[in-house]
Formats: structure tokens, sequence, C-alpha cells
């Protein structure tokens, strides 16, 4: 009952809905702040994505009459509800995530794959032909960073002989982390992942001044606050799990120390996501293909190579 | 999204769209991504601005013809005061033409880092697009110290100008200038060593030299397809023969050459500025005004955008009898037809914002001219498809 009653606590408040919100607002925040230094302005200040939420929330929502409603209203949906869950399977306090078990590994990283298929039926069932085109982006290129994003992984799961979250962080713990120890593995996951947040030089499902927001075109009020929340989450599931793979390191014996030291490591990883982003402009769709397969995908399988002949391990 | 035949689609791309300030509408005819054809379609933005200037005087349509544009205001009016003079045979004061070409240099350099700032931000590097308004900023108060004013300048006048250069203007305009000339070898820079500006750019909306003949192109889109022509050169209106400057060319044909044009010319129009302070004649800064008599005459300039014609045509009053004009915009918008066929259409709002489309001057002359002539449509119908390319 106990253990049931922290599992509710744990998906609506921390690490779940509450906590993923606000530390993915954050995120968003030092996303915004670097780059409008960087080029010169002044940055909203940091309560502004909560802002646009509450604001978006308030606001009226208009459904298109040609859209397929199911599919409009349950896709921000699913891909919020199924990020929050993901951030269950990811240890903040110590090396023991909230809900692991073996072969979770595999778990966490379908339901990172969720939300691009959200995206995709958003598009589709919002009927016009801005979304259509950008959900048909976002297909593409999902065949193209899913590849170097699950080899990186493998990799890793290669490297320390195990599907468990929870080894992968302990074992890092021990003998140092995976940032070291696949460096190359590395470099082709933060591609990959910039291609999963959909920022430059890949943002080209809602390239603005192409196809308007693609997928989001058509939305507005609670639909439209709801992907703003998912953008959010998105931030913050994606450094986690760069932060949880390839930096499980150091883990003390304090459980506010270790959880700070995360949220630190985060926001480090959320730094280069923006960094990257702001100083790259957009591919065109089919160029989009050649740092993803010709770079990430071959280093990523150089990596792989390099750990199943044992060298340098 | 429309269905044709062979599986063609039609995207919109307009009349309010994210990448076009203005309002002008495209139908781009899609197979997949790749575009086989396109339909332009400007004309939402008619003022009616000749039919007032035949309303007013001489004097007050300075102020009407700025409000044209408000990129080139000062292209405009120098245009329109040449056509005055020429026509009502006035001899302008020539501190009063090098007044106006440092004004006007001044306005194609602002003009021209505007026009890099949205090139950029359509293939979504905001960055750049910050960092050239920010050298922006200091051109505009170069502008400003000028004239007193940051869009409509007010200093053109018939017979001379308004406002005088003094020397301490002068010192803080080169002060300035020096900043921004380090910024624009910056951005050039920025653009020929990055990977992905060139992916983007790079042999994307061809325009081949025999083309942009083919359509009368002017200005920086014709000078990127390898013609050398610069009315400043053909035709000096006020005072081009003392400065020295060299006319860009680049012979790529594609946006990378144009952008690569419009950034050379704003470090040429540097020099000219420089050259105009430096050398700046005594004498008074307005000329003896005469009576109108009946006449017709045109005047030329280079406009950021290209070449802009005025038509004056004067009587015995002190209003124009016709006021005809002919803006850049009109001239290169067609071509942007050849540009698009065979590209993809991610690159659509790139190439079309890659001729400086300024819709708000041009779309008066569109409306006159189905008045008159209808030319408009067989413009379109007689343009032939791009050979060469498979699609």
């Amino acid at each position: 009952m106990v253990a049931q009653l922290l599992l509710i606590i744990g998906l609506l408040v921390y690490p779940g809905f509450v906590f993923s919100i606000l530390y993915g607002g954050i995120l968003i925040w030092i996303y915004r702040k670097i780059r409008a230094r960087m080029q010169g302005r002044r940055g909203p200040p940091w309560y502004q994505t909560y802002a646009d939420i509450m604001k978006l929330l308030s606001k009226e929502t208009i459904i298109p009459r040609n859209a397929w409603r199911v599919g409009f209203i349950g896709a921000p949906i699913i891909s919020i509800v199924s990020l929050a869950t993901a951030m269950l399977l990811i240890p903040i306090w110590s090396s023991k995530p909230l809900l692991g078990f073996v072969g979770d590994t595999i778990v966490l990283l379908y339901l990172l794959t969720v939300p691009t298929f959200a995206i995709i039926l958003a598009g589709i069932s919002s009927n016009s032909p801005y979304g259509i085109v950008g959900a048909s982006r976002e297909a593409s290129l999902l065949v193209w960073y899913e590849l170097p994003f699950w080899f990186s992984i493998a990799t890793i799961l290669i490297l320390t002989g195990t599907l468990s979250v929870e080894k992968i962080v302990s074992i890092q713990a021990t003998l140092g982390p995976n940032i070291i120890r696949a460096p190359l593995a590395f470099i082709a996951f933060i591609i990959a992942a910039q291609a999963k947040l959909a920022k430059r030089p890949f943002d080209i499902p809602h390239a603005e001044t192409e196809i308007v927001a693609g997928p989001y075109t058509e939305y507005s009020g609670v639909l439209r606050g709801f992907f703003e929340i998912n953008e959010a989450l998105k931030w913050l599931t994606i450094s986690s799990v760069t932060a949880t793979f390839f930096l499980g390191w150091p883990i003390t014996g304090n459980p506010v120390f270790n959880a700070l030291l995360f949220m630190v490591k985060v926001a480090l990883f959320a730094i280069i996501f923006a960094v990257i982003d702001i100083i790259n402009p957009r591919f065109r769709i089919e160029q989009a293909h050649w740092p993803l397969w010709k770079v990430a995908l071959i280093i990523a399988l150089i990596d792989l190579v390099r750990i199943l002949a044992g060298i340098g391990v | 999204m429309g269905m044709c035949s062979r599986k063609v689609y039609s995207v919109p791309v307009g009349p309010y769209h994210p990448a076009l300030e203005e309002m002008a509408f495209y139908k781009v005819y899609v197979e997949g991504e790749r575009i086989v054809d396109a339909l332009i379609k400007p004309g939402f933005n008619h003022r009616g601005i000749e039919k007032l200037a035949m309303k007013r005087s001489y004097r007050r349509n300075v102020q009407l013809f700025e409000r044209v544009c408000g990129i080139c205001s000062a292209a405009h009016t120098t245009a329109y005061c040449v056509a005055v003079e020429r026509c009502l045979k006035i001899d302008v004061p020539k501190r009063a033409q090098y007044i106006r070409a440092v004004q006007a240099e001044a306005n194609r350099i602002h003009s021209h880092l505007l026009w890099f700032g949205v090139a950029m931000h359509v293939i979504g590097f905001d960055t750049l697009f910050m960092h050239s308004w920010a050298i922006r900023e200091d051109i505009l108060d170069v502008v400003e110290t000028l004239t007193g004013n940051r869009v409509n300048y007010s200093v053109n006048t018939i017979g001379g100008v308004r406002r005088d250069i003094t020397p301490e203007m002068g010192k803080y305009i080169l002060e300035k200038l020096n900043k921004v000339e380090k910024g624009t070898k910056y951005l050039i820079r920025a653009v020929k060593e990055d990977l992905t500006i060139k992916a983007r750019t790079k042999e994307v909306g061809v325009l081949t030299k025999e083309e942009a003949r083919k359509y009368c192109d002017v200005g920086p889109t014709a000078r990127a397809s390898g013609i050398e022509e610069d009315v400043r050169r053909a035709d000096p209106h006020i005072n081009y023969e003392d400065f020295d400057f060299e006319v860009c060319v680049e012979d790529t044909c594609d946006v990378y050459a144009r952008i690569m044009v419009r950034l050379r010319e704003a470090l040429e129009s540097i020099k000219i500025v420089r050259q105009a302070i430096k050398n700046l004649p005594k004498g008074p800064l307005m000329a003896e005004l005469t009576v109108p008599r009946p006449n017709e005459d045109i005047g030329r300039t280079e406009a950021p955008r290209g070449e802009l014609i005025y038509y004056i045509k004067s009587n015995y009053t002190n209003v124009p009898e016709r006021v005809k004009l002919r803006t850049p915009t009109f001239v290169n918008l067609p071509s942007t037809k050849p540009m698009l066929i065979g590209d993809k259409l991610a690159d659509a709002p790139q190439i079309i914002v890659s001729i400086d489309p300024c819709l708000s001057c041009n779309d008066r002359v569109i409306i006159i001219d189905v008045r008159t002539g209808k030319e408009k449509t067989m413009l379109l119908d007689e343009i032939i498809r791009r050979k060469g390319k498979v699609w």
C-alpha cells in the first residue's frame, strides 16, 4: 500500500509532473536566456515559461472543424504522460530509480520515442497543410535520428553489460563516467538528441519561416499549453537521460546532495543543446541526414565495434 | 492543399506568411518537395499614391514619395527630386548633391543589413539575424545624426537639401562607420566560413545570366547573376562620378551570390560615404527654383533593390501633370518564378526573400498596369519554364 502511494506521489509530484514541469521550465528559461545573451538581447525573466503556460491554459481552445478530434486532443496528453512516466525510470537521489526493474532501459527509450509519434499524430489529425508537411518531416527525421540514438545507447549497454538503469549508474559510479569510456558514442548521442529535441539545426518539423509552426499550427489555448508543458518535459527528460547514461558519476551517500548534483548535470547538458541550437542555422530536410547518418551513426558504430572488440575498455 | 493532375499539389505561400513581411501570394505547385511551377500574385497593398501625387505640389510630393517605401525612403526622394530638377531645369549645388549621396549610401547600408538579417532568419539562423540588426543600429544612428529621423528622412527637397553636415557630425559619422565596417566584415567572414549557410544557399534559386537579361532584372539581383549594371555608374545623377567605388558582381547566380553582392556593396557604400564627407565641397544647400513650364523628364537612381525610375510631366502649375514610378521589385518579382522551379519547397521562402521584395512599393504599380495595359497577366503567361533541369 505504502509502495503504491509512493509511486502515485512519484508520478504526480516528484520526480513526476510537478517537479518535471517546474524544472523543465527552468531549463527552457536557461535556453532562452543563453540564446538572448548570445544574440545581444536581454532575455526573459525566470518565470517566463510558467507565465506562458498559465496564459495558454486560461485561453479559449479552438478545434478546427475538419480535424480528427480524438487524435487532436489525445496527442499532447499522450506525449506528456509518457514523458512524465519516463522521469520515474531515471535515478535522481541515488543510483536507484523510483520504478526500477530489469530491462527498464528499453522501456525508458520507448517512452522517449512516444512524443515523436504524438507530434506526428497531432500534425496529421489537425488536417492543415502545414501540419501534414510538418508531420511528414518529423517522420523522416525520426527514421534518421532513432538509429544513431539507439546505437549509442547500445554501446553503453554492451560496455556496462546490463539492461538496468540502476546498474548502469552504479557501474559508472565505480568505474568512471561513460562520457570518458565511450566518448564517440556520447557525441553521436548528443547529435541524435538534438534532433529528438527538434532544435536547430534539426528544427525542420516546425520551421517557422517555411511551414508556420508545423504540427502545432492549428493548436490553441489549453492544448497549445499542453504542448508547451511537453516542450519543458522534453528538455528535462532528454537532458536527464544524457546525464544518466553518460555522466552517472559521482554518486554519494547523501540523497539531497545527489539530487542537487543531478540537477546541475541536467542543466549542463541542456546548455550544450542550447549552444548547438544557437550557433546553427536550419538544415533542409534532405540535408539533415548527413550529420545523423554519415556522422553520428558512423561514430556510434565505431565505438560499438571498439567496445565489442575490447579495445581501450 | 488542393489536388491537381499528375500528383502535383499546390501549397499557398502568403499573402500572410511568416517569411514574408509584406503581402504577396505565391501559389507553389509541388511534386513531393520539388517545385514544378509557381504563380505569383501581388496586389494586396494598393494605396493610390500616383493619383495623390497629381493633386499635390512638387514640394509636398517629396514627403509623399518618401512614404512609398519605409526602407529605401532616401532613394525614392532622390529619384523624385532628380526627375523634378531635370524637368524644371534646376541646377543643384554640389554640396547638396554630396549630402544626398551620403544619405543615399547610408540608406543602402541599412537596407542591405536589414535584408541580410531577414535572409538569415528565413534559413533559421536567428543569431546572425540579431547580430546584423545590432550592426544596423549603428548605421541608423548615423542616419539619425544626418537627418534627425530613422525612417523617413525628409532631407531631400526640390533644388537641394534641408540639412547640412557640420564637421562634428562628420567626425561622429566616420567613427560610427568604422564600427559598421568591422561588423560587416565579420558578417562576410561568417557567411564564407559557415558550412550550413553554404549548404542552404549555394545552388539554390539559380537565375542564369541569360534569364536575368530576359527578365530585365535590376540591382543586386542582376549583379548576382553576373550582369554588371549600376545606375550610379551609368547615370551618375548625384555626382557619383566623383567617388571611387566598385560595382560588385558575382557569377554563381544563386542565393549565396545575392548575399555576397549585398554585403560587399555595403562595404563599397561605406567607402563612398567616407569620400563624400572628406571632400565635402563648400557652397549653398539650395538652388534658385524656376517657374514650371510644360516639359517631361525622368530621374533614375540606384535604390538598394535596383534601378528606380520616376517620370514627371509638368505644366504651368505647381502640381505635376503626371507622375509615374517604376520600382525595382516590380522588375525583379517575375524572375522569382524561374528561381523557384526545380528547387525544394523548403527553399521557397528563402528564394522569394532573396530578391529583397519590397511589395509596398511594387503593388501600386501593378494596379496601374492592370488599368492601362493589362501587362501583368501577359507577362506571367509569357514566362517559359526553366530548361535543363529534371523535375
